[in-house]
C-alpha cells in the first residue's frame, strides 16, 4: 500500500511538472526602436527610449524571454539597406537568422502639435504577418507604455488558447505607403503617420494576415527619381505578388490649411485590377486615427471570407458599370463585401441595365447583361459616367466621423 | 453633341479661346490658369473655394461662363485629390461645350490618376486637337506615355510643352526623369540644374539631382550637398531615414 501511495504521488509530481513545463513555454522575442516617423519629433531618442521602457518592465513578466535590448537593430538596419538600394532583399532574407528570435515587437511614434501618435506591432518573423497590434492617440508616454504593456499581456495569455482553433490560410495583405502629393504634405510627413496607423488597425483585423510594412518595404528599392504628379511605376504590385502578398494598399494624401485629403486603392497584386478606390477628407491630424480604422474595416471587409465575388456577364466591349452609385468603369469581376448592392451597367446609345445583387460571403454571382436600346441614345460620349447618378451616393460615402470621438 | 456640331474643329477652338480670354476678368476667380488656382488653393480653403464657384455657377445664365466655372470647380477638385468628383465636375463641362480644352485635359489628368490610360490619352488628344498651344495638355499626355513606358512619346511631347511654356519647373523635372530612362544623362542633368537656378527650394529637383550624382553620375560629393539640401527643405519628408541613409552611404564613398 505505501509503495503504491509513493507511486501514485511520484507520478502526480511528475505529471504537474510537465503541465507546468509545457504551459511555460517562453515566448521569444525581441523589442526594436520605434521609428520616429514626423519631423515635429524633437527628441530623436523618444523612439528608442520607449521601447527601452517596455522592454524593461516586460522582461519581468512570466513566459517571456526577451533578447538584449538592441539585439535586432542590425536586422532592421538591413531592412532599410534593402529599401535603399544598398542591398537585395534576398540578402536580407538569408540572414534572418541572425534575429534569433520567433517574434519582434516594431512600431513607430509621431508627434503631431501636443499629442503623440504611437503604434506597436507584435510580428511574426518566420512570415513578417503582424499577429498582434495596437496604437494609442495621447499626449502621454507613460500611457502609452502601460497601456501596451497591458495589451502585450492580455495577448501573451490569449496565445494558448488560440493554438488550439483550427485557422485556414488567410489573404495577406500589406500597407505599401501613403504617399505626400503637395509641398504642405511634405513638410509635415503626415503620409507615414498615416501608413503605420493603418497598418496597425489593418493588424488588428480578424480573418487576413497583414504583413508589416517595414519588411514589405524593404522589397522594393526607393531609389528611383520622382516625377511631379505622377505617382513612379516602382513595379511594387509584381514584387509583393512574387513574395505571396496578393493585396496591396497605396494611396496619397495632399495637406491644404484647413483639410487633409486622403485617396487610396486597395490593388489585386496579381492582376494590378484596383479592387477598392477610395477618398476622404479629414479637418485635422487628430482624425487620422478613426479614419484609418475605418479605412482598415472596409479592407477587411473586401478582402477576408466576408466577400463575395461579382460577374458581369457581357459581350459589349465597352461598358461602365457604376455600383451603389459609384462608376467603376468597365470591370467584369468584383470582389466585394457581403449585402445588397445596386447594379447599374451603362452604354452609351443604350438604356442603363439596372439590377439588385446580394452578395454572400464565398458566393460568385454572375449577372447575365443584355442592354436595350433607347433612352440614352446619342447623349454621351463613350465611356462617359452619368455623373449625376453618383453623386448623392458618392456623397453618402464621403466620411462623418469629422466629430471628436465623444460628440 | 457631335452630330449637332459640325463646325471643323479648329474654328470651334478659336471661338473657345476667344470667349476664355473674353472671360478672363469678367468673373473673379473664374478661368485662372491651372498653376494660379493651384497658388489660390495653396493659400486658402480649398472647399470654400469650391462652394464660391459652386454658388456663382448656380446663378450663372450664360453657357460659356457655366463651362468655365465648372472646369475651374473640376480644377479644385483634382487638387485636392478628388478625382471622382473632378471627372463629374469636368464632364459636366464637355457636356455643355465638348471642345472646351481645359475640361478636356481635366477629364484626361483625372482618367490618367484613375488609372485609365487610354481613356486619358483619347481626352487629351481632344483637348490638345481644340488648342495646341495649351502646354498643360501636353505635359500630362507626356506623363501617360511615361506611365505606358514609352519613352521616346513622352519625350517629344515633354519637349512640345516646354516649348511652349519654357520655365515650367514641372515639365523640365519629368523630362530629366525620362531623359535617365533613355539614357540622356547630360540632358536630364542640365534639366534639374536649370530647375534648381529657377526655383532653389525645389525639394524633388534635389532628390532627382542627388541620385543622379549618386547612381549615374558617379559624383558623391555633389549628391550628398542634394540629398542634404532636400532634407533641409523637407525636415517631415517620409523618406527621410531613406535619404539620410543614402546621405551615410556616399560619405563613405566620398572619403
Amino acid at each position: 500500500m505505501k509503495f503504491t501511495l509513493k507511486t501514485m504521488y511520484m507520478a502526480v509530481c511528475v505529471i504537474t511538472t510537465g503541465l507546468i513545463l509545457s504551459a511555460t513555454v517562453p515566448f521569444n522575442m525581441a523589442i526594436s526602436s520605434f521609428e520616429n516617423v514626423t519631423a515635429e519629433n524633437t527628441d530623436e531618442a523618444a523612439g528608442k527610449q520607449l521601447a527601452l521602457r517596455i522592454e524593461e518592465k516586460l522582461k519581468n513578466s512570466m513566459g517571456v524571454q526577451l533578447r538584449a535590448s538592441g539585439a535586432v537593430e542590425k536586422y532592421i538596419k538591413m531592412l532599410e539597406l534593402s529599401q535603399a538600394g544598398v542591398i537585395s532583399p534576398s540578402v536580407v532574407d538569408s540572414r534572418r537568422s541572425i534575429l534569433d528570435v520567433d517574434h519582434i515587437s516594431v512600431g513607430s511614434i509621431a508627434r503631431i502639435g501636443s499629442m503623440y501618435e504611437i503604434d506597436s506591432r507584435l510580428v511574426n518573423v518566420n512570415n513578417w504577418e503582424i499577429e498582434y497590434a495596437c496604437g494609442f492617440t495621447t499626449g502621454s508616454i507613460d500611457y502609452a507604455v502601460e497601456s501596451i504593456l497591458e495589451k502585450y499581456r492580455n495577448h501573451l495569455a490569449s496565445i494558448k488558447a488560440d493554438q488550439d482553433e483550427d485557422k485556414k490560410e488567410p489573404a495577406r495583405v500589406t500597407v505599401y505607403r501613403f504617399r505626400e502629393s503637395n509641398e504642405n504634405a511634405l513638410a509635415r510627413g503626415y503620409g507615414n503617420v498615416l501608413s503605420e496607423i493603418i497598418n496597425s488597425e489593418l493588424g488588428s483585423c480578424k480573418g487576413l494576415a497583414t504583413v508589416e510594412r517595414k519588411y514589405s518595404k524593404s522589397l522594393i528599392n526607393e531609389k528611383v527619381l520622382r516625377m511631379t504628379g505622377v505617382i513612379e511605376n516602382d513595379n511594387s504590385t509584381s514584387l509583393f505578388n512574387n513574395r505571396n502578398i496578393q493585396y496591396e494598399l497605396t494611396g496619397e494624401l495632399r495637406v491644404f490649411d484647413d483639410l487633409i485629403c486622403i485617396r487610396y486603392t486597395l490593388r489585386d497584386t496579381a492582376s494590378g485590377m484596383c479592387l477598392l478606390p477610395g477618398y476622404h477628407e479629414i479637418s485635422s491630424p487628430r482624425y487620422l486615427r478613426p479614419l484609418a480604422a475605418s479605412i482598415a474595416s472596409d479592407l477587411a471587409g473586401v478582402i477576408s471570407n466576408e466577400a463575395g465575388v461579382l460577374q458581369i456577364k457581357c459581350s459589349e466591349k465597352s461598358i461602365n458599370v457604376i455600383l451603389n452609385g459609384e462608376p467603376l468603369g468597365n470591370v467584369r469581376k468584383l470582389r466585394l463585401g457581403k449585402g445588397n448592392y445596386q447594379l447599374k451597367v451603362a452604354k452609351p446609345g443604350f438604356s442603363n441595365f439596372e439590377k439588385k445583387v446580394v452578395i454572400t460571403p464565398g458566393s460568385t454571382v454572375a449577372i447575365p447583361v443584355a442592354f436595350k436600346g433607347g433612352s440614352n441614345a446619342g447623349q454621351k460620349d463613350e465611356g462617359d459616367e452619368d455623373s449625376s447618378m453618383w453623386k448623392p451616393e458618392w456623397e453618402k460615402r464621403v466620411w462623418k466621423a469629422q466629430k471628436t470621438p465623444d460628440q | 453633341m457631335a452630330k449637332y456640331f459640325k463646325l471643323p474643329s479648329c474654328i470651334v477652338a478659336v471661338v473657345l479661346c476667344v470667349c476664355a480670354v473674353s472671360m478672363v476678368g469678367c468673373k473673379k476667380n473664374s478661368s485662372l490658369s491651372y498653376e494660379e488656382q493651384k497658388k489660390v488653393v495653396s493659400n486658402t480653403s480649398i472647399n470654400t473655394e469650391i462652394k464660391k464657384l459652386e454658388s456663382s455657377l448656380e446663378s450663372e445664365k450664360d453657357e460659356n461662363k457655366k463651362t468655365s466655372l465648372l472646369t475651374d470647380i473640376a480644377v479644385l477638385q483634382l487638387e485636392k485629390g478628388d478625382v471622382k468628383s473632378a471627372m463629374e465636375s469636368s464632364a459636366r463641362a464637355v457636356e455643355i461645350s465638348e471642345d472646351d480644352f481645359r475640361a478636356l485635359y481635366i477629364q484626361g489628368k483625372s482618367s490618367l490618376m484613375a488609372g485609365s490610360y487610354s481613356r486619358s490619352l483619347e481626352r487629351l488628344s481632344r483637348s490638345i486637337s481644340a488648342n495646341d498651344s495649351y502646354a498643360p495638355a501636353h505635359f500630362e499626355m507626356g506623363n501617360v506615355y511615361y506611365k505606358r513606358g514609352d519613352s521616346h512619346n513622352a519625350i517629344k511631347k515633354y519637349d512640345r510643352a516646354l516649348e511652349l511654356d519654357k520655365k515650367n519647373i514641372d515639365t523640365m523635372n519629368n523630362l530629366a526623369v525620362v531623359c535617365v530612362s533613355a539614357g540622356q544623362l547630360k540632358r536630364a542633368e542640365k534639366l534639374l540644374q536649370r530647375v534648381i537656378e529657377l526655383q532653389n527650394d525645389n525639394a524633388t529637383a534635389h532628390r532627382n539631382l542627388g541620385i543622379l550624382y549618386d547612381t549615374h553620375l558617379d559624383n558623391p560629393r555633389r549628391a550628398m550637398t542634394h540629398y542634404k539640401r532636400y532634407l533641409t527643405i523637407v525636415p517631415g519628408a517620409s523618406d527621410r531615414n531613406l535619404v539620410e541613409l543614402w546621405i551615410s552611404r556616399v560619405k563613405g564613398a566620398n572619403k
